[in-house]
């Protein structure tokens, strides 16, 4: 096993990463899967020294590792408790990597890793691109993620979710008074997007085959396909449907928050997405009913 | 970000490259890609004609292998690498720096497409609500305009009826009128009548007055008073009384 104390801004490079673990207070991280030599680049540097430790089967922790985070007390770190402990990192690693992030007032960013991603913060931003399997959690911090191709589950308390590019095997999102927006490729096996008071907002493809559900206590459902029939009962509102075959399955749930389910343009489909059979079976009803919005 | 290679910097890197295991020229090109994480992509056009000239001063050499041509380097290109080690160090200090530049690069990228992709849903998702809204409106105003012209035709049906009804009233009105004016002519004819009587009264009483009467001329007054009674009676057919 080796170990380093880091005092000032310096960079470090390592034989072989299979795991990172980072632990640090406040400043920035930055994660990048690349083929080239694992690197450790701390760029700045203030209050206690950094610590970096790699063991022999390639597990490398860098942070304050002496004193590990009390994540009982975050605010006592963000209200300055924690000293005035700051640091900018920025690691490269094999792609195959597992990275674990916990950090407090960070603003991070993982790009590139194939290996499962988890980034537990409070205050920072987090974003996220061009990775598998990723489980993204803050209270404040916004999350951002662009081209996540496994399960994708954000958790947050005021911090907005969004997310792009999604082509994986679930999503789901979760935040208290966050919005949520999801744009997603082609419609993943399972979709929950649960809110209190923020907006749920989803876009999927305009031809599709999906499940849906979407509920809503005091907000307002709405939905742009037609074969979504929304319904409401005192205390609660909701649209439900399936979409061409159907599988895919969508539920959103707020409280006070307004749910969407929007479809994009005929024109920004990517080709290939869905057959031309496909097509022309789900065209008719839709132009349909389009006329009858019309009347 | 400046640029990745300073001058002689990416000869230097290709010998290293080399030195790591032979390789063709594709190879080479996708790894420095690799390497620099896409934020440097050479062109073919860059990298042969070095490796020609890397080729002519004897540094490395070709051999062809399936129609390839395999690079590897010579015994003067590892002195030459031996030489060069602290400005390689250097260099792959400065490749690991853009670490942090790809991920800052990363981070505004995605930030950036994400925050058009918010707003579009953004706008679109109020688009969709506030469409929806006029049409529950549109269907509540539905029911109103039908209520409404329920009224306005009730109105205008009893605004026939009554046009209708106008004829026949407004002849039996005008017989009522004419009844009516006759019975009004008889009592003027009556009225005319009195008028004469009382006009008579007052002849009599200013011939009368002026004078003191005598049971003589009295007498004869109330006669042909009795006798004119008797006349205009006979005229009335009434009985006398």
């Amino acid at each position: 096993m080796a170990s380093w104390t880091i005092k000032e801004p310096t960079t470090l490079t390592f034989d072989m990463v299979k795991k990172l673990r980072i632990k640090t207070m406040s400043g920035t991280v930055d994660v990048v899967g690349t083929d080239t030599r694992p690197t450790l680049e701390v760029t700045s540097l203030s209050g206690k020294d950094l610590e970096v430790r790699l063991d022999d089967d390639g597990y490398l922790d860098i942070g304050y590792l002496n004193r590990p985070l009390r994540w009982t007390d975050p605010i006592g770190w963000i209200a300055g408790r924690g000293g005035r402990t700051s640091v900018n990192l920025s690691v490269a690693v094999p792609p195959d990597c597992d990275i674990d992030l916990d950090v407090v007032s960070v603003t991070s960013v993982v790009s590139g890793i194939d290996g499962r991603v988890r980034v537990n913060g409070v205050a920072g931003d987090v974003t996220l691109a061009r990775l598998a399997d990723v489980e993204a959690g803050t209270i404040s911090g916004s999350i951002e993620a662009e081209r996540i191709g496994g399960t994708f589950a954000a958790k947050t308390v005021s911090g907005n979710i969004t997310a792009a590019g999604l082509s994986g095997r679930a999503a789901i999102a979760e935040t208290v008074s966050g919005a949520v927006a999801l744009d997603v490729e082609l419609p993943l096996p399972t979709m929950h997007l649960t809110t209190v008071s923020g907006d749920a907002t989803v876009r999927v493809p305009h031809k599709c085959d999906l499940d849906v559900r979407l509920t809503t206590t005091s907000g307002q459902v709405a939905s742009s396909f037609a074969e979504i029939r929304s319904s409401a009962q005192p205390g609660s509102r909701s649209a439900d449907g399936t979409i061409g075959a159907g599988g895919p399955r969508l539920r959103a749930h707020t409280v006070s928050g307004h749910v969407t389910l929007l479809r994009r343009d005929e024109d920004d489909d990517g080709p290939g997405e869905a057959g031309g059979h496909d097509a022309e079976r789900r065209d008719g009803p839709v132009g349909a009913s389009g006329d009858e919005e019309t009347q | 970000m400046s640029p990745v290679f300073g001058h002689g910097s990416l000869r230097l890197y290709l010998l290293k490259l080399l030195d790591e295991a032979p390789r063709h020229g594709y190879d080479l090109i996708r790894l420095l890609e690799d390497r620099f994480m896409g934020t440097y992509a050479p062109s073919a056009g860059t990298i042969y004609p070095r490796l020609a000239r890397l080729e002519t001063e004897g540094l490395i050499t070709h051999s062809v292998e399936d129609g390839k041509k395999i690079y590897r380097l010579t015994d003067r290109g590892r002195a030459e690498l031996r030489e060069r080690a602290e400005e390689l160090a250097d260099l792959e200090a400065d490749i690991s720096r853009s670490v942090h530049d790809r991920a800052d690069e990363v981070r505004e990228q995605v930030r950036g497409s994400l925050r058009d992709v918010r707003e579009e849903l953004k706008h679109a998702a109020r688009d969709i609500r506030r469409q929806q809204r006029h049409e529950n409106r549109q269907r509540k105003l539905g029911i109103k305009d039908e209520l409404r012209e329920a009224k306005q035709e009730l109105k205008e049906a009893r605004q026939e009826l009554k046009q209708e009804l106008k004829g026949p009233w407004q002849e039996v009105a005008s017989d009522w009128e004419g009844e009516h004016r006759e019975a009004h002519g008889t009592t003027s004819r009556y009225g005319r009548l009195e008028q004469a009587l009382e006009e008579f009264r007052h002849r009599v009483q200013a011939v009368a007055g002026e004078r003191v009467l005598t049971e003589e001329e009295l007498r004869g007054c109330l006669a042909a008073l009795d006798d004119a009674y008797d006349r205009v009676a006979a005229i009335l057919w009434r009985p006398a009384t």
